[in-house]
């Protein structure tokens, strides 16, 4: 037994905000495709600190709502303050002003003037949670952004109702995770598949960030990536991988690869732009980026092990992939929706 | 070297490990392969991972311990492919645990894979082999027959009895033409000493250390390939077991080695080495001092307070679905503290222990009480025992810091596994793990009392 590893495995959701000034940003999401059809969900719960400025944190709450079928995406946020919410840094259990997430349930609503998102959904199953980064940077200042997923693979079973015209939800696969920071990454791409059509038990976690050093000049893509299939988990997420993987993110096409001694995955996840919603994200020392997301997307991972008994094989989606895109750059095509 | 080309070669235990590195050298050399294993997904995947190496591959899903299931299943073959050239026994199981721990159960069920087992694939095939006037057998044993581990026991002495039987046979086989070629692996890095990790300190290091001074799965195939081509009648393959073997000749030094294994693997070698004579006599030295200075010395302890807070899930029936607050905030301490700091007395660190307990869908602060053991020399654990009632019913909560070593202090010494039951039954009804968080660290500090003054 890894005591860390089972140490963090039974944290993974504990709240990291403690009110600290440094500034702070915590994001706890839901996020699923439906069995068939390229539908999905995206639920977000949201702590949101200004540096310097702890009492004027923001509770937010997200709803997004991807139909690739009737072309038509819906995204809500609703903002309140903080106080008077509930988390805790002891146990998973979020009350954001009557919206309510915890290991098995979510409830709540996202209203604006546009529009409201209600859902109420239960979930269960799931694998253990997997971790991007080596399991030490959890504990180290960097990078100031963490992200993990807590609830792999879970099973959603409930609704989502958008301005009053209610979808059930059954048996659709998808994720609860985790992230927070600091600050958020400079730029990154983000992709997650929970589910690929050819191996429905399999599941992806990639990211692409670049960190700015001074000024300008940034980092070249730093890229972790973990993919569990058949029962096997391949983590080329150890910083010797991290660093000398290869990535190129263009808008709205990505792909990746990267390798250790036993393994090499190589693929992309790619959508069309109109199957985005741009999305605006404070960043808690000040400013906004820019996230273009879509939960509809295609990807392809090509995995060659490397031993004589390796196998090669491709594992495919057409849309059950997430794909996020955040960017300083105003100039990215998707019409920003929040 | 021997050409295997047109040759067709029968793996036990083929579907993982060394058997199916060893299965891809011989495809790679163009053998057809006969391939078996109890676990069908996983042979399955093997033959999927050698179908790159284009060669005929049969596969047969078998219990080697069910004679009658070996025997059916080699009919199978002779019909279909006659007598295989080379016959290797690689399946075995593993077991790590010391004799007297060991039931007649498990006894039976090493004997029957690793010893029985390979016996029954020989006696299949040996017939037809003998008849044609020739074949090879490879009997994969183990390092460990010359080591003889302690803690690893049963398994070495049904894979000693392979070795024995395998070495008489290539002498008595010779004459029909029949190569017979023992082969001892030793320190595999396959995961088969998994299980050892984290019991003992002596299995912590043993694993913590296996990549430097362990072979591959596939650098073992590689060399038993080698020496199933060179006929080999014994293959090492591991320099370490030169010295197992010269070492067994040296008493001394076989007697030092054993007592050094058991006091490092052995779940009782601290206990073990806490009775032994010398420490026995320094240990009453010590009493009879700190008694001297106790009755002289009022009674003095201390006292702190501790919150761990985590979560709880209930077995199913028990509770309702999903992760719920589980929190303990206690005090704890001892009002003797030379007896406590006295490694000889039965109190040496251990704690009484007094607060409240709050269980989400159970209870809410209930008052509990019970004992804390610090039992870092005995078995790396602290360990929290409790009882607590609720609507009239008595519960039983036991929660474990674990594998707590100098490495490991800051996540070892802040975690703790625990299961909850009612008084009484075996039954567990809540499972839960609580932290003790960093940010409590001050008031925990703070807390620190004498009393007794």
């Amino acid at each position: 037994m890894n005591i860390q590893l089972e140490k963090w495995k039974a944290q993974c959701n504990f709240t990291q905000y403690r009110g600290q000034k440094a500034g702070h940003y915590e994001s706890y999401f839901l996020r699923a495709n439906h069995p068939k059809e390229a539908q999905a969900f995206w639920i977000r719960y949201t702590i949101f600190s200004p540096k310097g400025h702890p009492e004027q944190a923001l509770a937010e709450l997200w709803g997004m709502w991807f139909s690739g079928e009737a072309g038509k995406h819906t995204a809500i946020k609703s903002e309140q303050p903080l106080v008077g919410a509930q988390y805790s840094p002891t146990h998973f259990s979020l009350d954001f002003h009557g919206a309510t997430l915890n290991s098995n349930s979510a409830k709540g609503a996202a209203k604006s003037p546009k529009g409201e998102i209600r859902w109420d959904l239960t979930f269960e199953g799931g694998q253990d949670p997997l971790f991007l980064f080596p399991l030490s940077s959890y504990e180290l200042p960097f990078p100031k952004a963490k992200s993990l997923v807590s609830q792999p693979m879970v099973t959603f079973k409930g609704s989502i109702t958008i301005n009053g015209e209610k979808h059930k939800v059954d048996g659709w696969v998808g994720s609860q995770n985790h992230n927070w920071g600091e600050r958020h990454t400079d730029s990154y791409a983000w992709g997650q598949v929970a589910g690929f059509d050819n191996a429905p038990d399999s599941f992806l976690e990639v990211g692409s960030g670049k960190l700015k050093i001074i000024g300008p000049i940034a980092t070249p893509y730093l890229t972790p990536l973990v993919l569990r299939h058949n029962g096997k988990e391949y983590a080329l997420n150890a910083w010797e991988n991290i660093l000398t993987a290869k990535a190129g993110v263009r808008y709205y096409d990505w792909n990746f690869a990267t390798e250790n001694s036993e393994v090499k995955v190589e693929g992309y996840i790619r959508a069309d732009a109109k199957d985005f919603v741009g999305l605006t994200y404070y960043n808690p020392p000040g400013g906004n980026k820019y996230c273009l997301n879509s939960k509809i997307a295609e990807c392809e991972v090509t995995v060659t092990e490397k031993s004589r008994i390796g196998l090669t094989f491709t594992l495919t989606t057409k849309n059950r992939a997430a794909f996020e895109i955040l960017t300083d750059d105003e100039n990215h095509g998707i019409n920003m929706q929040v | 070297m021997k050409d295997l080309s047109n040759h067709t070669i029968l793996l036990t235990g083929a579907a993982g490990g060394i058997g199916l590195h060893l299965s891809s050298y011989f495809a790679e050399a163009g053998a057809r392969l006969i391939l078996t294993d109890i676990n069908k997904a996983a042979l399955d995947d093997a033959a999927k991972r050698l179908e790159k190496y284009k060669t005929g591959i049969a596969t047969y899903v078998v219990d080697q311990a069910d004679k009658k299931a070996v025997d059916a299943m080699a009919a199978d073959i002779l019909a279909k492919y006659g007598a295989p050239d080379i016959l290797v026994n690689n399946a075995g199981i593993g077991h790590h645990a010391e004799l007297a721990d060991t039931d007649f159960e498990t006894w039976h069920k090493l004997m029957n894979v690793n010893f029985w087992g390979a016996l029954h694939y020989v006696y299949a095939f040996l017939p037809a082999m003998k008849q044609r006037n020739s074949g090879h057998i490879i009997n994969v044993a183990t390092g460990q027959v010359f080591y003889r581990v302690p803690t690893w026991g049963a398994y070495t002495v049904t894979k000693t009895a392979l070795a024995a039987f395998s070495d008489i046979l290539r002498a008595e086989a010779e004459k029909n033409n029949i190569r017979v070629t023992t082969v001892y692996p030793y320190m595999v890095n396959t995961g088969f000493y998994k299980d050892v990790e984290g019991e003992t300190l002596g299995g912590q290091l043993m694993v913590a250390l296996l990549p430097f001074y362990s072979q591959t799965p596939e650098d073992v195939a590689r060399i038993i390939f080698e020496a199933v081509i060179d006929e080999k009648p014994v293959e090492m393959v591991s320099p370490l077991n030169y010295f197992g073997k010269y070492m067994r000749m040296v008493p001394l030094l076989s007697d030092l080695f054993d007592k050094v294994m058991v006091l490092g693997l052995s779940k009782e070698g601290s206990a073990n080495l806490r009775d032994s004579s010398l420490v026995k006599s320094t240990a009453e030295t010590i009493n009879t001092l700190v008694k001297a200075i106790d009755n002289r010395t009022p009674n003095i302890g201390f006292r702190i307070d501790e919150l761990m807070s985590g979560e709880h899930e209930f077995t199913p029936g028990h509770g309702p679905a999903g992760k719920r607050p589980f929190e303990f905030n206690v005090t704890w301490g001892t009002d003797n503290l030379i007896e406590w700091v006295n490694p000889s007395s039965e109190n040496f660190m251990a704690n009484t222990l007094e607060g409240t307990v709050t269980v989400d869908g159970l209870c809410r602060n209930a008052p509990c009480k019970g004992r804390l053991e610090l039992r870092y020399l005995q078995d790396q654990k602290i360990r929290y025992v409790f009882d607590f009632t609720v609507d009239g019913k008595q519960y039983h909560f036991i929660g474990e810091k674990r594998q707590i070593f100098p490495w490991n202090l800051p996540w070892s010494h802040t975690t703790c596994f625990g299961e909850l039951r009612e008084a009484g039954k075996d039954e567990v009804i809540s499972k839960s793990i609580t932290h003790f968080h960093w940010d409590t660290l001050p008031d925990f500090l703070k807390s620190l009392r004498v009393v007794g003054v």
